[in-house]
């Protein structure tokens, strides 16, 4: 006998995400990240980048809720970050509603200064992993 | 090849979760798992490569690029550069042979963008994966995912790239073979090869230092892509853009992320080039063409998503 056919989210819980900075919401599934439930909410409150923990892209505040964290690139969460409540919304897990605040993906130059300026041979925002090796080039 | 520098050898890529990242380079990109060591590095290569290993994982706390290698004609070719590359102004630091598994000594320098690179001429041979040295068939059967046929080449981003050219074109015998050009006269982005590939590596400028934007895999055809591609959405991993085409070499490519966030390529055809040719030049007023041939438009990822 065929199976009845069941919407494929089924029924049943679901966390509330605001992003007060951007005055919007959007629903997250449990075992949803915050970045991966925003993308099939068809929203763009927060910015996607490698969808990996890699990049900082999507680099939100967590001002108030629950939530589990995936390991996170050193480089954009530090651990005083972490404890802040930064963290990267592709590896964020809800466990509760959550309130959070977008756009912390701060360090980054916009595109034009990157392309069209003189690219001055300076270091832009603090990379551990360069940190440790990085010798001054004679 | 003028200064004795074959080919890009090996890259050493950071990773967060290692079991997480054999899933994405070795089942989904179909390398070949070679070897483990100590520290806990994974070691792979393209089935076609000879050398036991091209690709390197290493486990820690924020992705990236450790260092890219090449490999040499000979100990006296690594040795003659390593002078001049201190003659140069590179800091220069030697690896003992063993250090990776199997591979010689290698002698590692800085960079004005922040990279580190290495030299090195021997390495255990392995063979092809999965076919024979004589009257070898076309390829091995029991290759997985997109069957990934070599390690090819990887661009980096940081400043002052003319500086790290420098040390590419004047030391190693590298060619430019494609640029960008601002109008001012300005080269944001710096193709270089040291084979008739159209890139064994390549720069774009950009103020963080020492990042990654991609490190990238031959196929052989479009179709190969396509396949690519269906994987890509089959396995719900991260996808980046493509199958398109590139304007800058004219390589038909499909850039993905590691379940990490490292940027990869896999791609298929292109330009050649040959040290008589003067290099394929574009405008920056149509840098979005020579990145992504089709939509003329380049994305905000392309330019800030970086590991
Ligand atoms: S999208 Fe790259 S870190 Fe989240
Ligand atoms: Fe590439």
């Amino acid at each position: 006998m065929r199976e009845k056919l069941t919407p494929a989210t089924g029924a049943g819980q679901y966390f509330q995400i605001m992003v007060v900075n951007r005055g919007e919401k959007y629903r997250c599934r449990p075992g949803q990240s915050l970045l991966a439930s925003m993308e099939l909410a068809n929203s763009s409150c927060i910015n996607i980048g490698c969808r990996g923990g890699g990049c900082g892209v999507c680099k939100v505040r967590i001002l108030s809720g629950e939530y589990s964290c995936k390991r996170m690139s050193k480089t954009h969460i530090a651990e005083d970050q972490a404890e802040a409540g930064f963290a990267l919304a592709c590896r964020v897990m809800p466990l509760s509603d959550l309130t959070v605040e977008s756009d912390h993906c701060s360090e980054r130059p916009h595109r034009n200064t990157q392309f069209y300026s003189d690219s001055p041979a300076t270091t832009v925002g603090n990379n551990p992993s360069n940190n440790k090796s990085q010798r001054k080039f004679k | 090849m003028k200064k004795g520098v074959m080919r890009p050898g090996h890259i050493q890529l950071r990773v967060l979760d290692m079991e997480e990242a054999l899933k994405h380079y070795r089942d989904l990109l179909g390398l070949i798992e070679m070897d483990r060591d100590q520290q806990g590095r994974v070691y792979l290569k393209g089935w076609t490569e000879v050398d036991k290993f091209s690709v390197v994982l290493r486990e820690a706390d924020a992705p990236g690029m450790d260092f890219v290698g090449f490999k040499c004609l000979s100990e006296d070719v690594v040795d003659s550069l390593r002078a001049e590359l201190i003659e140069f102004g590179c800091e220069v630091e030697d690896i003992p042979a063993g250090e990776l598994l199997d591979c010689g000594r290698r002698v590692r320098f800085n960079s004005p963008s922040g990279h580190y690179f290495e030299l090195f001429a021997s390495k255990q041979q392995t063979g092809k994966w999965g076919i024979g040295e004589v009257n070898p068939e076309a390829w091995p059967q029991g290759l997985t995912g997109m069957k990934a046929v070599r390690f090819d080449h990887c661009l980096l981003y940081g400043p002052n790239i003319a500086g790290t050219a420098d040390i590419f074109c004047k030391v190693l015998g590298f060619d430019l073979a494609e640029q960008v050009i601002e109008p001012d006269g300005n080269i944001i982005a710096r193709f270089l090869t040291t084979s008739s590939k159209a890139h064994d590596v390549a720069f774009i400028e950009h103020p963080e230092q020492g990042k990654l934007h991609h490190a990238s895999f031959w196929l052989e055809t479009w179709e190969d892509v396509l396949r690519a591609a269906d994987l890509i959405s089959m396995n719900d991993v991260s996808l980046d853009i493509g199958p398109t085409r590139h304007g800058l070499t004219h390589g038909k490519t499909i850039y993905f992320f590691d379940p990490c966030g490292n940027r990869s390529e896999v791609f298929c055809g292109g330009d050649y080039h040959y040290p008589d040719h003067p290099p394929v030049t574009w405008q920056a007023e149509q840098l979005g063409k020579a990145i992504f041939y089709h939509d003329r438009q380049l994305n905000e990822r392309f330019l800030t998503v970086l590991t």
